[in-house]
């Protein structure tokens, strides 16, 4: 037994002519919280499936807990499902949804019945176990879903989206105790959303998805910090753009980008892939972390603009501006809305300051 | 509905045969009734014998299209094949098709091959009149049916039949149902296929109906009428309250 709950070695799958997963090489650690988050039709649902064993790849395998399961059906495969439609029975109360799994592995009934008042216990519904899917909340219902599932002590916890159809306030309260549920449990939960937010909140490790291929892996720290593209940085989050190409000279390497910015770049702030002397590349940088000065103001560094404010949205806890460089390039700056920041109003006249460490290059999408 | 009214009025007639407007008012076709299921002197014999085994017919032909149906509607909601669309009229043909056409082509296999016993003839003609009512009801539950709940199943270690079992089936009972009492029903009152189909010995009712009518038009008739029409008036009331009527007939 190796130390993977999962692994999927080249799955492919594709529907009629389309390709919705292609090639996808993928390791779960045991006991980790790893999410698939792609936009829509990006094959992380699909890829779920197979997993599932509800979706039969056209090509690969999947082993779980070392056990060749491609080929196993789904009853077989003792692995726990979470529906976003939660697919509660709605013909059986909030007791016998969760004993089901049970009742199926022919648990004794003492044994049967202290794991299921565990299990309602665990999600704080045991008040609620008499009643029918139909008499519970939205989040009441999920948590069953969730009870459900893990009743079964599955090798795996799949979650197709489960929080999708929760209220905002909700999802956000569900996140924190799914995470929390995970962790004392120690048991490996595969998450599928499209919310960037959800998966940076309840993830060890996030696998970016697009177009059937996986863009990019790692912690949310990573994949928000180091996006391995384009398409990362841009999914994860808002982020500017700034086009350019990197020369590298005895100092190390150089962004050279329109107009006339030239910044020293660190070597760990560049993509393995953005290495290379004159490869067309995208210098990355967070709203956040672009600070907005006066114009006059002495600047000296190289990581400053001008620029003209030509719209300010302000939120609540933040105000978004949108900057017109001087070369012509639009970008987005956020500052926290704190006493001492100063404001600022359409048509001021600024100075932008990137903040060095903030930087990164990634490799140009290819057009 | 005047018809209905006419019958109705014929019902409670005082005269020995059928008059409109009746004349009198009186409950003595119904104590008629009463001595026919008795089977006293005087009356044509046989009735109960018949409502028996049109009951009977009933069950079995119900008990049968049901499972037929079942089984035909859950294939044409679950899985895509080639002919699909065939095989779906295949099954929905029999309530387009002229029942005469049904009663002569069963009479002319029956009498060439000399299959089975006139119960079973009976039954198999009125297992194909049933089926599709079956295969729309059932249709119609598992239309509004999430599948997803059959993949939860099976997630939880349910194999394809417990999953049958326990969740679909419950779940599409009330069309389950539905078809259940339609087929009945259907078997129950059905002239044209019976009537080429019968025997002196397997005389369902409306056979014995029709011998008298061949007779005379007895106001006994109007009585067994309105016995049937409130039976079938039983039976709308139990079928909405367990399926929408409307969706059955594709109203929408």
């Amino acid at each position: 037994m190796d130390d993977f709950a999962v692994r999927a070695e080249r799955i492919t799958k594709r529907f009629d002519q389309a390709v919705a997963v292609g090639d996808l090489s993928l390791d779960v650690h045991r006991g980790e919280f790893l999410s698939f988050l792609g936009p829509s039709g990006c094959g992380k649902t699909t890829t779920l499936r197979m997993i599932a064993g509800f979706v039969e790849p056209d090509a690969g395998t999947i082993v779980v807990m070392g056990e060749d399961m491609t080929d196993r059906p789904p009853h077989l495969r003792n692995l726990g499902m979470v529906f976003q439609s939660y697919a509660l029975f709605p013909h059986m109360t909030a007791y016998d949804n969760v004993a089901f799994g049970l009742k199926m592995r022919k648990v004794s009934s003492s044994e049967l019945k202290r794991r299921v008042l565990a299990a309602l216990d665990l999600v704080q519904l045991s008040a609620m176990q008499h009643r029918y899917p139909r008499q519970l909340s939205g989040g009441q219902q999920q948590r069953v879903a969730l009870a459900r599932a893990i009743v079964i002590e599955p090798y795996v916890l799949l979650l197709d989206e489960p929080l999708s159809n929760l209220d905002a306030k909700l999802r956000k309260a569900m996140q924190t105790e799914l995470r929390d549920l995970q962790q004392r449990l120690g048991i490996t939960a595969i998450y599928v959303t499209h919310d960037q937010e959800e998966a940076m909140t309840v993830s060890d490790r996030i696998v970016v998805m697009n177009r059937g291929q996986i863009m990019q892996v790692g912690s949310p720290t990573e994949v928000y910090r180091k996006p391995a593209n384009e398409f990362v940085a841009g999914f994860i989050g808002q982020v500017n753009f700034i086009a350019g190409r990197l020369e590298s000279s005895a100092k190390g390497m150089t962004f050279i980008g329109n107009p006339g910015l030239v910044i020293p770049i660190p070597d760990e702030a560049i993509h393995a892939a953005a290495r290379g002397s004159g490869v067309a590349v995208e210098l990355a940088i967070r709203p956040e972390a672009i600070a907005i000065e006066p114009r006059g103001h002495a600047v000296t560094s190289a990581e400053a603009l001008h620029g003209l404010v030509t719209r300010a949205v302000y939120t609540g806890a933040s105000t978004t501006y949108h900057i017109l460089l001087d070369g012509g390039q639009s970008i987005q700056a956020v500052e926290q809305d704190r006493p001492e920041v100063r404001r600022w109003d359409e048509g001021d006249l600024v100075t932008v300051v990137l903040t060095p460490r903030a930087l990164y290059i990634v490799p140009a999408t290819e057009q | 509905m005047s018809p209905i009214f006419i019958i109705l009025l014929t019902s409670f007639t005082s005269t020995e045969s059928v008059e409109f407007p009746p004349r009198g008012f009186s409950l003595m076709w119904y104590g008629r009734l009463i001595d026919h299921l008795e089977g006293s002197s005087g009356t044509k014999p046989g009735l109960s014998s018949s409502i028996l085994m049109s009951a009977q017919i009933g069950l079995v032909v119900a008990i049968l299209a049901v499972v037929v149906g079942v089984l035909v509607a859950y294939a044409l909601h679950k899985y895509a094949f080639p002919g699909k669309e065939v095989f779906r009229n295949l099954f929905l043909l029999p309530l387009m098709f002229p029942q005469l056409v049904i009663g002569v082509g069963l009479l002319l296999v029956f009498s060439e091959f000399r299959w089975f016993g006139f119960f079973e003839r009976l039954v198999i003609g009125h297992v194909i009149l049933t089926i599709p009512f079956v295969v729309i009801t059932v249709g119609a539950s598992l239309e509004v049916y999430e599948r997803q709940l059959e993949e939860a199943a099976m997630g939880l270690g349910a194999s394809a039949f417990k999953t049958f079992l326990l969740v679909t089936l419950p779940l599409i009972r009330p069309g389950v149902i539905a078809g259940a009492i339609f087929a009945f029903v259907t078997s129950f009152t059905q002239f044209t296929v019976t009537f080429f189909l019968y025997s002196g010995s397997i005389k369902p009712l409306p056979m014995w109906i029709y011998e008298i009518v061949v007779m005379s038009l007895d106001p006994l008739l109007a009585v067994l009428s309105i016995l049937l029409i409130v039976l079938a008036i039983v039976v709308v009331a139990v079928l909405s309250k367990l399926v929408d009527v409307r969706r059955i007939f594709g109203a929408r």
